[in-house]
Order: structure tokens, then sequence, then C-alpha cells
């Protein structure tokens, strides 16, 4: 079961974009580190 | 929670997902409130191949965040449609930018996710329109019931320029 609820923000202050930028950053930072990673948890092949 | 799988598909391509519990500053200021919450960013890659990749792919992908939400009470997943990388398969006539696909295509996750559980899950999806940027930011948490509240002082704090957030630091 599922529903969907939307929140709009229009030009969220300073602080919050440096918050997402440095959000951003660290996103790129994870997904080079996911990249390095030789394994993982578990493997799914279909 | 910290771990990662992959996702091999017929074709050989690979596609790699993480999930990583984050940013423990939201916790502090809402522990009280949600004592057992367990904030799980869910990062998707694609490591190897560039062929479409097929709904199966996705329908598993959904299967695993099922069962690993469902052991935990407390988790919300998170995902920040980031920027990086073209899109290898954009239909003809489409013009969407990455992180507009990539907001369309947690939406279709969702819809996967929540038709395999009887639990009542709502998605938010966070807008932020920069002119600053001159940029469309999409994010999404996926919450139960419980978890709405969370939702709404986090839209304060946005709102409020992380005032709470400032003077706990």
């Amino acid at each position: 079961m599922e529903s969907n609820e939307k929140i709009v923000i229009e030009n969220p202050p300073k602080k919050v974009l440096d918050f997402i930028e440095k959000m951003r950053r660290d996103k790129e930072t994870r997904r080079k580190e996911l990249l390095d990673k030789k394994t993982h948890n578990f493997s799914i092949q279909l | 929670m910290n771990l990662s799988f992959d996702v091999i598909t017929k074709e050989g391509d690979k596609i790699v997902v993480s999930l990583n519990s984050f940013y423990p500053y939201i916790t502090e200021l809402v522990g009280n409130t949600f004592p057992n919450l367990d904030i799980v960013e869910i990062t998707i890659i694609r490591e190897k191949g560039d062929n479409p990749i097929p709904m199966e792919a996705f329908g598993k992908i959904a299967q695993v965040l099922i069962s690993l939400a469902q052991g935990n009470s407390g988790t919300i997943l998170y995902y920040f449609c980031d920027m990086t990388d073209d899109l290898p398969h954009q239909r003809a006539g489409r013009t969407l930018t990455c992180h507009e696909y990539r907001n369309k295509l947690f939406k279709q996750l969702f819809i996967r996710y929540s038709n395999g559980t009887d639990e009542h899950w709502t998605d938010v999806e966070v807008e932020m329109r920069s002119t600053q940027l001159n940029q469309t930011l999409f994010s999404h948490f996926l919450l139960r019931d419980n978890h709405l509240q969370l939702v709404n002082i986090l839209r304060n704090e946005v709102l409020n320029n992380f005032k709470s957030i400032s003077e706990q630091k």
C-alpha cells in the first residue's frame, strides 16, 4: 500500500543550498567508493 | 545500516546498490521524538554494461529494500537524485535531465516497493527550485505513517534556514 506527498520549496535559503551542495559532494564520494568496492554483501543474478 | 549488493542482468550488466545510514544531526534534531530513527540513503549505480536496465532488476532491488526495511521499524529510506553521469538511454524526443530521470525512476521503484508489503508507506518527494543554482533538485523520503511528522519538522527546518541545527552546533 502506498501514497504520495510532494513538498515544493521555492528558492531555499543559502544555508540550505550549502547543505545540498555538501550532500551532493558526499553522494559523489559514496558513488566513487562504491565503484571501487571489490566485494558486496550479496549478489543477485537475474 | 551499511551494506551493498549487486544485481547482474541477463545481458551481463551490473548494477550496484548501497544502503548507508547518514546525517546523524537529523537524528540529533528529532531523536527524542523518534528514538529508533535510522535514515538510510539509497545509492544506485551502473558498474558494468550499457544496455537498458530491465524492470526485473528494479523489481529485485525493490524486494531487497522491502525485506531490509521491514526488519527495522525505525527505518526511513532516502534517495537524493544526483546529477552525475549522462543518461545512456534517453528516448527520442525526451529531454529529461539525469536528476529528473532519477526522480521518475525512484517513483517507479517505490510503486514496486510498496506493492510488495502490507504496511502503508508514503513517498514524500521534496522538490527544491533554485533560481540561484538555475536547477530543480529532487529527493525522496520513503516512510511509514508514524514518521510523517518528521517530514514536517525537516520542512520547517529548511524554511527556517536550519536555525535549530545551527543553534545546536
